[in-house]
């Protein structure tokens, strides 16, 4: 007897009354298994997977590009009656369900066939051996060499891993420290009951509401904080310009985040259910906001690549949105975000944290504090206070303003040209209009340096 | 170059009085062919005629001879043939100026002719099998019809000739072979081209040959008609020699001969004669001709272009739909195979399987008819070593209606072949304007891991891919074979060449996919089959045939080792390739391998990897696994070695993915 199951629009996105759906993972009428991801679907800040928690055959319920309601079905699992394998639900709780009729897990062995067989024609029969049922296919599982011996290593049960038809190191590693969420639902926003003054209700954009929804997820899992610094600079925006490899303030700040965030793993996890989940990857997403709404983009391994390949990876991602091209995988599986404002001439902004995880930079534009003063711009990162606090930010972001400005310094002496002022970045011929002068000095790198009269007084 | 031989007096012309009908339709047959040199001369038609004339009376003595049912086969030079069988002025004249109204739509020609059981091809000897095919089937079918096949004294030169005089004799076929000696090929002596004598090649075979001329048209009608009654009333095959002369140039400017050697016959051709001793009869026949082939020209003239688009449409658009792979019945591939054809022989007559050591007890050299000639006798016949004559036999018994099965014993030997799949099978359909089709079937083995050495091991499908109107097919053990050829026989509509690779016919075909994957297939007959790695692929490897087992080892290996998954894309039929299964899985991971055992170079996998960037639309990995540029050797070791295996594609399917990263 079938039974047809419906997979419907994730239940820890209950805030939301609609997503995008991006992309289809499989096609109609292909055979899932339990945990299998279906479909892509998208919100403002990022995409996710929507697993199927059934095994069997998938019918679509609706096309790509759909708006579908939470809670609605986006398709239908095709269950033979009564060997339905389902996935464990996200919040850990296990729907009572009969167990999957898996034989005991095959552990390949060594080269994965079967001994005393040729490697090359060798299969593991089907378990089920002569008379199968029609559907779905109840396949044996496989343990990569690794997983297999991580397995082995901790003594664990693979019925542990009966959801998954291959199992890598990863999947072991996760069951070892599982990362869980816990998601709680915030009040419903109602209207006041008895209106102060007349109003009249528009409704928002789709776009908007669907951003809105994101940040109201980011936010209900935190226990947000704020710091920010100073950064005294020279002319950093300037010196970029100028800088033939087209480097972006954006992509140094992505550069360097990532290169710091190894060593500040509480700002690159989320919380979850009393532990730290740390990302093993660091992705920097950078906030873009325009004509196709907020998106956040992302650079993978943003700590293994130089700052050119950022760089320029930072200027694809931004023509793919110009465009409104970027792809789901493009905008999935960020672990930080930065927010650079620095173009908008704002001094200062309060960034909000992106759903799953610990926190995001805010870049602020640069300006002076006083006329005639030295210019800073300032760095700002909201975290979650539930994985660091704020001297570790203060920390994170003095290091942070410490590269950006060595960068700065390194680009002005790349530069070459008049000698200027290592602070304010005047030229000589400027420092003398306003009376000063440039001096010798040492900077902070212990590298020669000039500075000028009007800096030094101003500190 | 002197005449060939001297000329004998002419006959008498007194016997003129019972021939007038046949003057008639020669006349006609002179004024239409006189009339396309004209339309050549106004650029009128298209590529360039092999007219007849002198040689009229062969076709108008013959066709007299037959009656409706019986068949004709004719070559290049066929125009006459054609005329003499149908009458059909309108037909011939509006497809050789390329007019939708042309008797095959304007794409034949005028070598390319069809109507009412006459066929011609431009093939010299080609069609030779393919007649005796016909004859064949119509012996086969209890028909009392007659096959005549017209050739030329230049292809004698054509082995398949022999081939053919030698099974058809064997076969005591109905068929008449009709040589118009008119002593040249082309521009060529059969003085400098032919050895030996004429009727004594028919009579090699135990063939009654019997010699006829031109010149005198009351012999020729006689002899035409005795030697299609030893064909009918004896059933067995006969040859006819018609010594003959061509007036006008082989085909257009490409007259050597001697002037005065050509006059000198043109004061012996018959109509000549019949026109100074009857010349108001001859004038009204060239009259009445005359106003037939101008209405023929007006109406062509007046017709559209033809129209002719690709044999199959657009590839399907839509995505494709997998299910799941059972195989209820897990058993050997030759069993499966055997028990399909047994199932197609005993479910339709039509069904006949031919070639070479097929009959029971032997049961072919890879068993796989075992025992089906003892159980259909007569439909399940050893053929002598003749593969061009075999495949034209069956290319002649599916125009006759039959659903032939030829077996080629080692794919290697398609070589001989081929021109009746390429020029033959594949192009009757089309160039005959879609009256006819060629539902006919080639098995063979192919691929190596035997030891048969180079020329009994290799994979040669490549070279029969991509020709239109064709299907080939390469089975493998994770969808059923039997159910494969289930499938053809109830859909089949075109030549179909399936490769049946050597190792398969002794594996088990299962649904067994190594632990953690699954196979699923598309939905629809011949569908392409894939290893899915539960919780999807990070890799594609795309294979077909006998490499499915390599693919798969692979794909196991490369999980254990290095945690990819690798998803394997084995399509049962390679042409006409349907890219979708391979495009969707390769738009997912971005990576491909393409792995295949005959040589690689301007091969499938070429093609599926262009299919690939074509649609794709983004940059993918890709490598290539396929064996070293050299012939498969005999020895095992070193065979092995020249085969592309799994660990091969394991290597291959590294590099992709720290490429794609
Ligand atoms: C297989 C093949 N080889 C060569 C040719 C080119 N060709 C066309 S007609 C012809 C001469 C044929 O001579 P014959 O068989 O004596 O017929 P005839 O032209 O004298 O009627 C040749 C060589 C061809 N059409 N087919």
């Amino acid at each position: 007897m079938a039974a047809e199951l419906p997979v419907t629009v994730p239940h820890e996105s209950v805030n939301d009354d609609s997503v995008k759906l991006v992309a289809w993972l499989v096609a109609d009428g292909e055979v899932v298994s339990a945990g299998q991801p279906v479909a892509e679907v998208e919100g403002s800040k990022a995409t996710f997977p929507v697993p199927s928690p059934h095994a069997g055959t998938v019918r679509l319920r609706a096309a790509v590009g759909d708006e579908v309601a939470v809670g609605a079905a986006l398709c239908v699992v095709v269950v033979a009656g009564g060997v339905e394998a389902k996935a464990p639900s996200k919040n850990g709780s296990h729907a009572a369900v009969s167990p999957p009729p898996v034989a005991v897990p095959v552990l390949a062995s060594g080269g994965g066939h079967p001994p005393d067989s040729d490697p090359a024609r060798a299969v593991v029969e089907n378990p089920q051996g002569g008379d199968p049922p029609p559907t779905p296919h109840q396949t044996t599982q496989r343990f990569s060499a690794a997983a297999q011996a991580l397995v082995k290593q901790h003594g664990l049960d693979a019925a542990l891993f009966r959801d998954l038809p291959l199992v890598r190191a990863a999947d072991v590693q996760a069951k070892l420290a599982p990362p869980r969420t816990t998601t709680t639902e915030p009040a419903a926003f109602a209207a006041p009951a008895k209106a102060a003054a007349a109003y009249e209700t528009v409704p928002l954009s789709r776009q908007k509401q669907t951003e809105n929804r994101y940040l109201r997820d980011g936010g209900a899992n935190v226990i947000p904080s704020q710091v920010s610094v100073l950064v005294p600079t020279g002319g950093l925006k300037d010196a970029l310009a100028a800088d033939p490899d087209g480097l972006s303030l954006t992509a140094l700040a992505v550069f360097e985040a990532g290169r710091l965030l190894a060593r500040y793993p509480e700002l690159n996890g989320f919380y979850a259910d009393r532990a730290h989940a740390r990302y093993t990857d660091i992705n920097i997403g950078f906030a873009v906001a325009g004509e196709f709404g907020l998106k956040v983009p992302v650079v993978r391994a943003a700590d293994t690549k130089s700052a050119g390949a950022i760089a320029e990876e930072v200027r694809g991602l931004l023509a793919a949105y110009a465009e409104n091209k970027l792809t789901p995988d493009q905008l999935a599986g960020g672990t930080f975000t930065v927010s650079d404002l620095s173009g908008e001439g704002i001094f200062a902004l309060n960034p909000l944290i992106v759903k799953g995880q610990a926190a995001i930079l805010g870049v602020g534009a640069e300006a002076r504090l006083a006329p005639g003063g030295g210019a800073v711009f300032s760095l700002t990162l909201s975290f979650d206070h539930q994985l660091a606090d704020g001297l570790l930010a203060a920390r994170f972001l003095a290091e942070l303003g410490e590269r950006l400005r060595h960068h700065e310094s390194s680009l002005r002496r790349r530069g070459a040209g008049a000698p200027r002022c290592e602070k304010c970045g005047r030229t000589v011929g400027e420092v003398r209009a306003l009376t000063g002068h440039l001096m010798q000095t040492v900077n902070d790198d212990g590298d020669p340096a000039r500075v000028c009269s009007l800096c030094v007084a101003g500190f | 170059m002197s005449p060939p031989e001297l000329l004998a007096p002419p006959a008498p012309t007194a016997a003129h009085a019972g021939l007038r009908p046949g003057y008639a339709r020669a006349f006609l047959i002179r004024g239409v062919e006189e009339r396309l040199l004209g339309l050549f001369a106004q650029g009128k038609l298209f590529g360039t005629v092999h007219t007849c004339i002198g040689q009229e009376w062969t076709g108008v003595a013959v066709a007299r001879a037959l009656k409706p049912g019986d068949t004709l086969f004719s070559n290049h030079r066929c125009h006459g043939h054609y005329l003499a069988w149908t009458d059909d002025v309108d037909g011939l004249v509006a497809e050789l100026m390329g007019r939708e109204t042309g008797v095959c739509r304007g794409r034949g020609g005028s070598q390319h002719l069809c109507k009412d059981g006459f066929f011609s091809n431009g093939i010299q000897g080609g069609i030779v099998p393919v007649a005796a095919g016909l004859a064949l089937g119509h012996k086969l079918a209890g028909r009392d019809a007659v096959s005549v096949v017209f050739i030329g004294d230049g292809t004698l030169g054509e082995g398949v000739l022999y081939e053919t005089l030698n099974i058809a004799s064997k076969w005591d076929l109905p068929l008449l072979v009709v040589l118009e000696n008119n002593r040249y090929a082309q521009s060529t002596s059969q003085v400098q081209t032919l050895a030996g004598d004429i009727p004594a090649r028919a009579e090699a075979f135990g063939i009654p040959a019997l010699r006829s001329g031109t010149e005198d048209p009351a012999r020729l009608l006689a002899d035409a008609e005795s030697a299609v009654a030893e064909v009918r009333t004896h059933g067995r095959p006969a040859f006819l020699e018609v010594e003959t002369y061509r007036l006008m140039a082989h085909s257009k400017g490409d007259d050597d001969r001697d002037p005065a050697e050509v006059a000198a016959y043109r004061e012996r051709d018959p109509l000549v004669r019949f026109a100074a001793d009857e010349p108001a009869a001859a004038e009204r026949m060239t009259r009445e001709a005359a106003a037939r082939i101008d209405a023929a020209v007006a109406k062509a003239d007046a017709a559209p272009w033809t129209e002719a688009g690709p044999c199959d449409g657009p590839p399907p658009a839509d995505s494709v739909r997998w299910g799941p792979t059972r195989i209820p019945e897990p058993d050997r591939a030759v069993t499966k195979i055997h028990a399909a054809l047994r199932r197609a022989m005993a479910a339709d007559e039509r069904v006949v399987v031919i070639g070479e050591d097929i009959e029971g007890p032997y049961g072919g050299a890879f068993k796989v008819t075992k025992n089906l000639s003892i159980e259909f006798p007569g439909r399940v016949r050893n053929t002598p070593i003749s593969e061009a004559a075999v495949v034209g036999i069956g290319n002649g018994l599916a125009l006759g209606g039959f659903r032939p099965v030829c077996e080629i014993m080692f794919g290697d030997f398609l070589g001989l072949a081929f021109d009746q799949i390429l020029n033959h099978a594949a192009k009757f359909r089309f160039m005959y304007g879609g009256q006819v089709s060629t539902p006919i079937v080639v098995r063979t083995p192919m691929g190596g891991r035997r030891g048969y050495g180079p020329t009994h091991s290799q994979s040669i499908e490549k070279h029969f891919l991509g020709i239109p109107d064709t299907r080939v097919l390469a089975l493998h053990g994770r969808y059923d074979p039997g159910l494969v050829y289930d499938e053809l026989f109830a859909t089949l509509d075109r030549p179909t060449l399936v490769v049946e690779n050597k190792l398969l016919y002794g594996l088990k075909v299962t649904d067994a996919a190594p632990a953690g994957f699954s196979y699923q297939h598309t939905d629809g007959p011949f569908p392409t089959t894939r290893l899915w790695p539960g919780g999807g692929p990070d890799l594609t490897v795309l294979c077909y045939g006998g490499l499915l087992p390599e693919a798969e080892a692979a794909a196991a290996s490369l999980f254990d080792e290095d945690e990819v998954a690798a998803e394997v894309i084995c399509p049962l039929q390679l042409y006409p390739f349907d890219p979708r299964p391979l495009v969707e899985s390769v738009r997912r991971t971005g990576r491909l391998v393409v792995v295949e055992e005959g040589q690689a170079f301007a091969g499938f996998g070429a093609e599926a990897i262009a299919a690939v960037v074509e649609q794709v639309g983004r940059r993918v990995a890709v490598r290539r696994v396929g064996p070293p540029a050299a012939p498969i050797p005999a020895c095992g070791p070193l065979e092995k070695a020249w085969l592309p295996t799994a660990p091969a594609v394991v290597r291959a399917a590294r590099e992709v993915m720290a490429d794609g990263r």
